[in-house]
């Protein structure tokens, strides 16, 4: 009963702190980030423009393989040819002379390309010229040591940080309010209030940790449906972001213990913040995986979540969410008898 | 109901001690005055008597449960009314009294009686935010006696209040003792203390210089003079008369008799002329 009006009051002084709407405009914003200021792919297809007076090496090449991604064009003088480069960062010229018998290329880059996409390129017009002599690689001779669950549709570019801003708002976000909401009591000096009553620490702070359950709650969900629609599986997104959240905030509740102010607890809210982002590097570059990453509670989660937002390209660990799960009891056990020491219902 | 024996209590945990030794008893339904300046240790002790700071060294019983090992049924027992408000600003005055009225295991007052005893029940709907500090003032008093305390700590009840509202408050307080309630009050105010104290404590430095009633401390430490001014021939006249020597009560008699007497009115000390006194210490630092 009592955690109960406990979490009633919380809601209420969450909501007149304008809490909830922050977490609806967030969950609102992060969307139309994603829908407008992120592209849906970064990839550019590299342009090639050819320039060749000899009209049996222009034939040769239209009939050639163009099964690569580069597009072709054919320009009629160097000036076309400066002009059309002008024009396209992402192209790159090729001038072509001499017989079908002895051809030589002069290749004009824009500057910017790197060593691989060069040699690429050489390839490319290698191959254009001469053809492959080489068999083609069928994909029966490709092995994949960790095959992708591909349905053949891949996570567009701006869709894929939507794990990313659910770890940040719906578990992470909680770290920052647990700060703000302990540091305001601390000042209004409600705690001692509290404690001398026969209401019990546990109750006290897990009314809190429930609070922002549910405000990471509705900001998850919000974003997901906006995002992904019905794609995701909703109870297990509320699963994870639950577990995660009740880790986070417990933590921050334990940091918090130790600070009298917003400004003196700084340091430790950057840092927590930081390690706890640090599986993210994870999550864009897969090979990267050391296993300091993978011990951070926030691994698993970051992954469930990309499971739970698009089932066909993950899956959420069970085994690792039990652990954190674990690891979050254990945090709000430290945070409840901290708390007791300083309401001073211990002797110190 | 509270026995404190040799208690000591350091903020740095060394010899610097903010609470020094000190025993004393308060009996029930006895109103007990902590008198001191600032920073003397009244405080402290009371944070201590609450729960609110550990025992470091000593004995402390209220309701015969050691305080060192407190459990949840004591809070159900006692009341604190703290000197600065503690309030939840963004709830409204009715809001903070039900929320800590829900935090209890025993049955408790009506918010909107306690209000109403405290004049708020015009603004129980307010934030407390919005609320001056008198009224926050008031609220935190009421908050004090949502569960029916048997033992109620008073931090400076009237300071910074209104001279009505202190009136209403001392009112309510002399009316909790009549229902039998301990009273545990601190504070520097010596009127207060007079008004109010069955008995008082004077503490300077963490140490208790004596312990007794206002009255005793009065009959001990004052002067038995009266002050009288009277017309006679047709002028003003004052005179101070020892109630003690025969010539003076003698005069007293003749002039009570024969003059006319516009004001008359008995020399006592006053209770922070007798702390200075004791103490050698002034209340105001």
């Amino acid at each position: 009963m009592r955690l109960f009006t406990n979490i009633s009051k919380e809601i209420i002084l969450g909501w007149r702190s304008h809490f909830f709407l922050l977490t609806v405009t967030l969950a609102v914003a992060y969307f139309l980030l994603m829908t407008f200021l992120i592209p849906e792919d970064l990839s550019t297809n590299t342009q090639l423009i050819l320039l060749t007076e000899n009209e049996e090496i222009a034939r040769a090449i239209e009939a050639s393989d163009r099964s690569s991604e580069a597009s072709l064009s054919f320009v009629s003088s160097r000036d076309e040819l400066y002009e059309s480069l002008n024009r396209s960062f992402s192209s790159i010229g090729i001038i072509m002379s001499g017989d079908t018998a002895s051809p030589s290329f002069e290749l004009i880059f824009q500057g910017h390309e790197d060593t691989k996409t060069r040699e690429l390129v050489k390839l490319m017009v290698a191959h254009l010229l001469h053809g492959s002599n080489n068999q083609p690689i069928s994909s029966d001779n490709v092995q994949y040591l960790q095959r992708k669950q591909d349905d053949g549709l891949d996570i567009p570019f701006n869709k894929s940080f939507l794990p990313i801003f659910l770890m940040f708002e719906s578990i992470m976000m909680g770290m920052i309010m647990v700060f703000a909401m302990v540091f305001s009591e601390k000042s209004q000096k409600t705690l001692d209030a509290f404690a001398v009553t026969p209401g019990r620490a546990w109750e006290y702070l897990g009314a809190k940790v429930i609070l922002l359950i549910i405000l990471g709650i509705i900001f998850a969900i919000i974003l997901t449906a906006l995002a992904v629609g019905l794609q995701a599986k909703y109870l297990q997104l509320i699963l994870i972001v639950s577990i995660g959240s009740f880790l986070s905030t417990s933590v921050s509740l334990i940091a918090a213990s130790f600070y009298e102010n917003l400004s003196q607890s700084m340091a430790a809210m950057l840092t927590l913040t930081v390690i706890f982002s640090l599986p993210m590097l994870s999550y864009y570059m897969e090979g990267f995986s050391p296993w300091y990453l993978r011990i951070l509670p926030t691994f698993p989660i970051i992954f469930s979540l990309k499971g739970a937002v698009f089932p066909n390209q993950g899956s959420t660990e069970i085994s690792g969410l039990i652990l954190v799960a674990v690891e979050a009891v254990w945090a709000f056990v430290i945070a409840v008898n901290l708390y007791k020491l300083r309401m001073r219902r211990v002797r110190m | 109901m509270i026995q404190v024996s040799d208690l000591y209590y350091s903020y740095r945990k060394d010899k610097g001690f903010a609470v020094n030794g000190i025993s004393f008893e308060v009996n029930e339904g006895e109103i007990f005055g902590f008198l001191g300046p600032n920073g003397a240790g009244k405080s402290t002790t009371q944070k201590i008597l609450a729960g609110l700071l550990p025992v470091q060294k000593g004995k402390i019983r209220v309701m015969d449960v050691d305080v060192s090992a407190t459990t949840p049924d004591f809070y159900n027992k006692i009341g604190v009314s703290f000197e600065n408000p503690n309030l939840y600003l963004k709830l409204t005055g009715i809001e903070n009294l039900e929320y800590f009225a829900s935090m209890y295991d025993v049955p408790t007052e009506d918010p909107v009686h306690l209000l109403d005893m405290v004049g708020l029940k015009d603004v129980a709907k307010r934030r407390a935010g919005e609320y001056s500090k008198g009224m926050q003032q008031r609220l935190v008093f009421a908050r004090s006696l949502i569960n029916k305390p048997k033992v109620w700590f008073l931090d400076e009840p009237v300071s910074g209040l209104d001279p009505s509202t202190s009136a209403a408050i001392k009112e309510l307080i002399k009316e909790k003792r009549k229902e039998g309630t301990t009273i545990f009050l601190t504070t520097h105010n010596m009127h207060i203390a007079d008004e109010l104290c069955d008995r008082v404590a004077f503490i300077v430095s963490g140490e208790i210089s004596l312990i007794d009633s206002p009255r005793n401390l009065k009959l001990q430490h004052g002067k038995k003079l009266v002050e009288i001014e009277y017309r006679a021939n047709g002028s003003l006249k004052r005179d101070s008369l020892s109630l003690v020597q025969n010539a003076d009560r003698q005069k007293l008699n003749s002039l009570l008799d024969h003059e006319v007497i516009e004001t008359i009115h008995s020399k006592e000390a006053t209770l922070e002329e007798i702390f200075i006194k004791v103490t050698g210490e002034e209340l105001e630092k």
